[in-house]
């Protein structure tokens, strides 16, 4: 059975070495795993070349990639090349018999689905947070696209806010119109819990807060452990990129608001009042 | 010189909406809605086509009832809709439904080489599976370069040529894992559009006309030069082993903040074991 190839952005310093760790038990489940890593600055296409050519001489069937909107468009130039299978947002991983086996979620989290791969595959995965392991890491080197390219006028990067990225937070508070433009208290209860701070499409729209907090469809799909959803009315796209969540709970002025209804815990409350109060209830039991 | 849009018709998000056991959606007429997110690509292929001096055609595949997501287009002033329809194309997975999409541009080229295809525009994802990989899977097929998740696209007719440096190109720009970056391709060349870019515009009493003379063209996968086993289950490399709806969530329970609501949340939390409080 040939090696898994797990491959990370970023280059030897700059990956993320929990969430690799995270990518590489999901893959362990279905063989042996080998860490590459590609560089951040490259294009889809280069970072495809550079892939293909390493898949090709190691002779190594499958790759598993962190699933992200970047990464999509990677899996489907190697899937191409590979004439592989792809399965796009596996959470697990399992080998039966010659067959790869991706296990997802679908329809908003509401059903569960396996796909199957014979021969070369591609999975883009949304591993469970996993303890961080000792990682070999090797770089590949660049090689070149076939063709024509698109050509990198401007990149700008984010200066984190210092909380985990909203795609692999076990913990996430959300916050939507009800919190009436002042986020401070969805950042107190996130921060009490170690989580991250989430949005809807509407109060980024509005400039409360980056776009990279958007939950939902069209923003990131998320399943954590927790979602905490305060004033936020649970409209079917950003139900769609929450639904999944292992544990819900909202936090909303009117009892009929449909996020109510996929909730495990209902506040009917004002958003503020009851996130501030959380955060303090948590910081005062620690200090006792 | 023309511009492809790729349009699909989907079950409405906000309808019941199931798999078959073999994993397939069930599709009911009466919930079907064209894609909500093929409305920014729809409108950015218009003024693209506008940009370039281009002509639009609209390519969407699916059973029968699926060519009003390409009448759709029509009706906003799509010069012409395809509908690739083909019993033989059920199961098909993503790498299969892109080899049918490139395909049909292909057979736009191929019959009329004076005419080619500058830019192919796609919505971000379809809202049935969310998957988002099919525009880059097309490009791939075509060998053009590919911008996906775009949050603006900027056409610049150049020189009127293809392929070459001083000829049509697109910048694009789009949010990235960490930041945002700004990408410029010659074209031709295949963006997928967030939906954010732009509202579709309400069709012209004009288009509206046109659009109830334009005929729909629909495609078998033999008139686009594939074989059957190409498409569909037989050519999928991916396929659904299995698919079960997940057991309901348990009854919510209720708490009316009467002055103690956040107190209780902590209770809550600290029972289901998701938050530390002692050492
Ligand atoms: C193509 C498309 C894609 C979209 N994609 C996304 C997406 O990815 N993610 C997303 O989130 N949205 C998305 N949307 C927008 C989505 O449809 C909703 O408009 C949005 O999610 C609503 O945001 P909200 O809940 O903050 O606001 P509202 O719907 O206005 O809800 C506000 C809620 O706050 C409650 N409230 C008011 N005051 C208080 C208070 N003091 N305390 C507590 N509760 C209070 C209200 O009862 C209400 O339920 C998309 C829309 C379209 C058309």
């Amino acid at each position: 059975m040939s090696t898994i190839t797990v491959a990370v952005v970023g280059g030897i310093d700059g990956i993320d070495r929990a969430k690799t760790s995270a990518l590489v038990a999901l893959a362990a489940r279905a063989g042996d795993v080998a860490v590459v890593t590609l560089e951040a600055a490259w294009t889809s296409a280069r970072q495809a070349a550079a892939l293909v050519a390493h898949l090709d001489a190691a002779g190594s069937d499958t790759l598993v990639l962190a699933s992200s909107h970047r990464a999509k468009e990677l899996a489907a130039l190697v899937a191409h090349a590979r004439g592989a299978g792809l399965v796009v947002d596996a959470h697990a991983l399992e080998r039966e018999g010659d067959r790869l086996v991706g296990h997802k979620r679908e329809l908003g989290g509401t059903w569960d689905v396996s796909c199957a791969v014979v021969g070369p595959a591609v999975v883009l995965a949304k591993p469970p947070p996993a303890d961080e392991v000792e990682l070999t890491l090797v770089p590949l080197p660049e090689a070149d696209v076939v063709g024509r390219d698109v050509e990198v006028l401007s990149r700008t990067e984010h200066a984190g806010d210092g909380r985990p990225a909203l795609a692999d937070a076990t913990v996430v508070v959300a916050g939507g119109r009800g919190l009436e433009g002042d986020l401070t208290p969805v950042q107190a209860l996130a921060d009490a819990l170690g989580g991250a701070v989430g949005a809807t499409r509407d109060i980024v729209e509005d400039g409360w807060i980056g776009h990279e907090t958007m939950v939902g469809q069209t923003g990131t799909i998320i399943s954590p452990r927790l979602y905490i959803g305060a004033g936020i009315s649970g409209a079917p796209h950003h139900r769609l990129g929450m639904q999944a969540s292992e544990v819900i709970v909202a936090i909303n002025i009117d009892a009929d608001a449909p996020i109510m209804e996929i909730a495990d815990f209902a506040v009917v409350g004002s958003a503020a009042d009851v996130l501030l109060q959380a955060a303090d209830e948590i910081a005062a039991r620690r200090a006792r | 010189m023309r511009v492809v849009v790729l349009v699909k018709q989907v079950p409405d998000i906000s309808s019941d909406r199931s798999l078959s056991s073999d994993g397939r959606l069930e599709r009911t007429p009466t919930t079907a809605v064209l894609n909500e997110l093929d409305e920014g690509g729809l409108e950015t292929a218009l003024r693209s086509a506008d940009a370039l001096g281009a002509s639009l055609v609209a390519i969407t595949m699916g059973p029968e009832q699926a060519s009003a997501a390409a009448r759709k287009a029509l009706q906003v002033g799509a010069a012409l809709g395809i509908h690739v329809c083909d019993d033989a194309l059920a199961g098909s997975d993503v790498v299969g439904t892109a080899r049918v999409l490139a395909a049909a541009i292909r057979l736009l080229e191929r019959e009329d080489p004076q005419d080619p295809v500058a830019l192919v525009v796609a919505g971000m994802s379809a809202l049935d599976g969310l998957g988002s990989v099919v525009p880059a899977l097309v490009a791939a097929e075509l060998g053009w370069p590919i911008a996906s998740y775009s949050a603006t696209v900027a056409i610049d007719a150049g020189d009127g040529t293809l392929a070459s440096a001083g000829g049509a190109h697109a910048t694009i720009t789009r949010a990235t894992d960490h930041g945002s970056e700004e990408l410029r391709t010659s074209l031709p060349a295949v963006v997928s559009v967030t939906d954010t870019i732009a509202a579709l515009r309400v069709p012209s009493f004009a288009t509206m006309l046109a659009a109830r003379k334009a005929t729909l063209r629909t495609l078998t996968v033999a008139d686009l030069g594939l074989a059957t086993d190409d498409v569909g289950v037989a050519g999928a490399r991916a396929t659904i082993a299995d698919a079960r709806p997940r057991p309901p969530r348990p009854p919510v329970q209720v708490v009316t903040d009467t002055g103690s609501a956040g107190t209780e949340l902590v209770d809550f939390l600290v029972a289901r074991g998701l938050v530390e409080v002692s050492a």
